[in-house]
């Protein structure tokens, strides 16, 4: 489902080179719940943007149902984005503008809003506890509502892919629990490929793969990292 | 999209507003001058197309009253083919009326008239002009004459042979109004005008609907010459009327070939100078507004430039959610058009209610300015492609980043 391959990432950061992904390799399987881990600043939310073509990188191929991400010209990987994968931020980043329903329906916007879509994105804002809320702007919602939104937006395409980059770092343990009961359960009913940066390893359960990144590779398990005990995350 | 843009234009009322305005001035001066050089430009074309003669002057006269010729002139103008009459004139401006020096009056007036009235003395300066009657009398083109209101509203008479040596005046309607009698009503029909301290008797009034024929007050030549003290050698102008047979183009051509010293204009060149003057205007007029339209849309490409910096983190969320490049310019661009749009269509609301305000205090001066369609359809467009051309930098700048690059923006 998503083949990456001696992936490849070199950042410009004045006249110094920073390398975030030095030779990455994974295969996630169609369907599978994958948490990536790893210390700050090893390279997970590089990795996570290269999957989702938000960027390109230095070498290397990244494949995802089987088209070859590098390969796309940049409308090709646009119009990849709105077919095929969802994408939920720390930050949440609603658009303050729009109304719950119409963060939703964000991705729709260039292309048209029909009944359908309105339909879908209402369906989705139930689904995710926020019926009451559609006509709020994101800044009349808590954290954990505005994260809501955003999983209801990644979804309302209908993807194929649910890319989330520490989608609780910015919330509460409960609100870190609520938000991955979510995914959870929109992971298994939609049958759907996620993808989840975390800090935090509580969330993980034992059927779920866990891909340990460490300086920009993937830890092997002579790092003796798997072994380590899971870090409780604890928001000050 | 377009609701998009526009929410995103309110959430800031305080910054649309701003450069909106910015926009919205320079395009109400552009809209108030055109519609001014229109008024004139009107006010000309009906004053000058009703004589369809010649007026000859002294060469480089501005005007009739700065001329000065011989009047033994007449007989070498009577020689050219092709003249039918040849009529002597005077003119001058006019002495005090009414005993009121006319520049104190117009000073006088700022001070005490209320409204428009304040600045009507500015506008008028009269004229005097004397008319030698058996050559004027037979003009096929007498404005004043065909100008005579009609009995009921107290229009008098025309000059007749037997007003010779007389003082005998056609003054305006407009001069009637403005010199009114002792009982404060406009002057009529058999009514004293003191002109130059020296009773004058108003046989007739006129309005010929045209500002620069109405300042005018008309006499035999020699009463006038008598008034204002110009000897019998001496005349201003004398028009000429063309025979059926004649084009007043080829007249004007002779007269300037066989008399030294003269001018000859038709007025209907008179009216292609006005033209010339006016569209010289329009130009000067333009570079200046075009300055103000430039710092508009400096203002506008600012507000822009501020907004789309502001958000690179949601194009690049928009692009994250499918949008391509050409969505955020899209978007941004839109929000510029809908900027010019606004300042297009405020700047028009707002000049047609002063225009029309306007044209009410100018109707006394029979000046009325122009604003057409076509000139409110084109300052909106104006308007519309200066805010998207301004626009077009900063949508650039917010559609150039990779998506990363603008989420990471401010989360770095
Ligand atoms: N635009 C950039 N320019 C220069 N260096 C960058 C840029 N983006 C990321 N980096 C560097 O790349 C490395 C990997 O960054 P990345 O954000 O992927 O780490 P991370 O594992 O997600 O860290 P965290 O857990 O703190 O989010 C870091 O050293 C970072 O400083
Ligand atoms: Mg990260």
């Amino acid at each position: 489902m998503i083949a990456v391959s001696n992936l490849r990432k070199t950042f410009l950061s004045g006249d110094e080179q920073v390398q975030a992904l030095r030779g990455v390799d994974l295969e996630i399987e169609k369907g599978e719940c994958t948490f990536i881990v790893g210390p700050s600043g090893s390279g997970k939310s590089t990795l996570l943007y290269l999957m989702a073509a938000l960027d390109r990188p230095t070498s290397g191929s990244i494949s995802i149902d089987g088209c070859e991400l590098t390969e796309m010209k940049e409308v090709e990987q646009d119009a990849f984005r709105r077919a095929k994968i969802g994408f939920v931020f720390q930050q949440f980043n609603l658009i303050p503008n729009l109304d719950a329903v119409g963060n939703v329906l964000l991705p729709f916007i260039p292309t048209g809003i029909d009944e359908v879509l309105v339909a879908r994105a209402k369906f989705l804002l139930q689904q995710v506890g926020l019926g009451h809320r559609m006509g709020h702007r994101p800044s009349r919602l808590s954290g954990g509502q505005q994260q809501r939104v955003a999983i209801a937006r990644a979804l309302v395409k209908e993807p194929v892919v649910l890319l989330a980059d520490e989608p609780t770092g910015n919330l509460d343990r409960n609100g870190g629990d609520e938000i991955f009961e979510i995914l959870r359960e929109q992971q298994r009913s939609r049958g759907l490929t996620l993808v989840v940066v975390t800090h935090d390893r509580r969330f993980i359960q034992d059927r779920d793969h866990v891909i340990e990144i460490q300086d920009g590779k993937i830890a092997t398990s002579e790092d003796g990292l798997f072994d380590r005990e899971p870090i409780v995350y604890n928001p000050a | 999209m377009w609701r998009f843009a526009w929410q995103n234009l309110i959430t800031r009322p305080t910054r649309t507003m701003l450069a909106t305005l910015g926009l919205t001035i320079p395009i109400l001066a552009i809209l108030g001058l055109f519609s001014l050089t229109n008024g004139i430009r009107a006010l000309m074309g009906n004053t000058l197309a009703r004589m369809n003669g010649l007026m000859i002057m002294r060469e480089n006269s501005p005007a009739p009253v700065f001329s000065d010729l011989p009047a033994s002139m007449v007989e070498d103008l009577r020689k050219i083919k092709g003249s039918r009459i040849v009529a002597p004139e005077v003119w001058k401006i006019s002495p005090p009326l009414e005993g009121k020096n006319l520049l104190a009056k117009a000073a006088g007036r700022l001070f005490t008239r209320k409204g428009p009235e304040r600045f009507s003395g500015l506008a008028e300066t009269i004229m005097l002009e004397g008319q030698s009657l058996p050559e004027h009398l037979n003009l096929k083109s007498g404005v004043y004459e065909q100008g005579l209101l009609p009995p009921e509203r107290g229009g008098g008479r025309f000059l007749r042979m037997e007003d010779i040596g007389q003082p005998n005046v056609l003054i305006s309607s407009k001069i009637a109004r403005d010199y009114p009698g002792a009982d404060g009503k406009p002057k009529k029909v058999g009514d004293t005008l003191l002109v130059g301290g020296k009773p004058f008797h108003i046989i007739g009034i006129y309005e010929t609907g045209s500002f620069l024929i109405d300042g005018t007050i008309v006499m035999e030549i020699t009463a006038a010459r008598k008034l204002l003290g110009i000897d019998p050698e001496t005349v201003s102008t004398f028009y000429i009327e063309p025979d059926s047979s004649t084009e007043i183009g080829l007249l004007a051509e002779r007269i300037r070939v066989a008399v030294d010293g003269v001018q000859a204009q038709s007025m209907s060149q008179f009216n292609v100078q006005v033209g010339n003057i006016m569209g010289r205007l329009d130009l000067f007029l333009l570079l200046t507004v075009g300055l103000a339209l430039l710092v508009g849309g400096v203002g506008i490409a600012n507000t822009m430039l501020m907004s789309a910096m502001e958000r690179i983190v949601e194009f690049g969320v928009m692009r994250a959610n499918g949008w391509t490049r050409r969505d955020v310019l899209g978007l941004v661009t839109a929000e510029s058009a809908l900027l010019g749009l606004l300042s297009g269509v405020f700047a028009s609301v707002l000049a047609f209610g002063s225009i029309t305000a306007l044209n009410v205090m100018l109707a006394r001066v029979q000046l009325k300015l122009g604003l057409t369609p076509l000139l409110i359809a084109t300052c909106i467009s104006v308007a519309v492609a200066i805010a998207v051309i301004a626009g077009l930098y900063p949508a650039w700048r917010a559609s150039r980043m990779t998506p990363m690059d603008a989420i990471r923006n401010e989360a770095s």
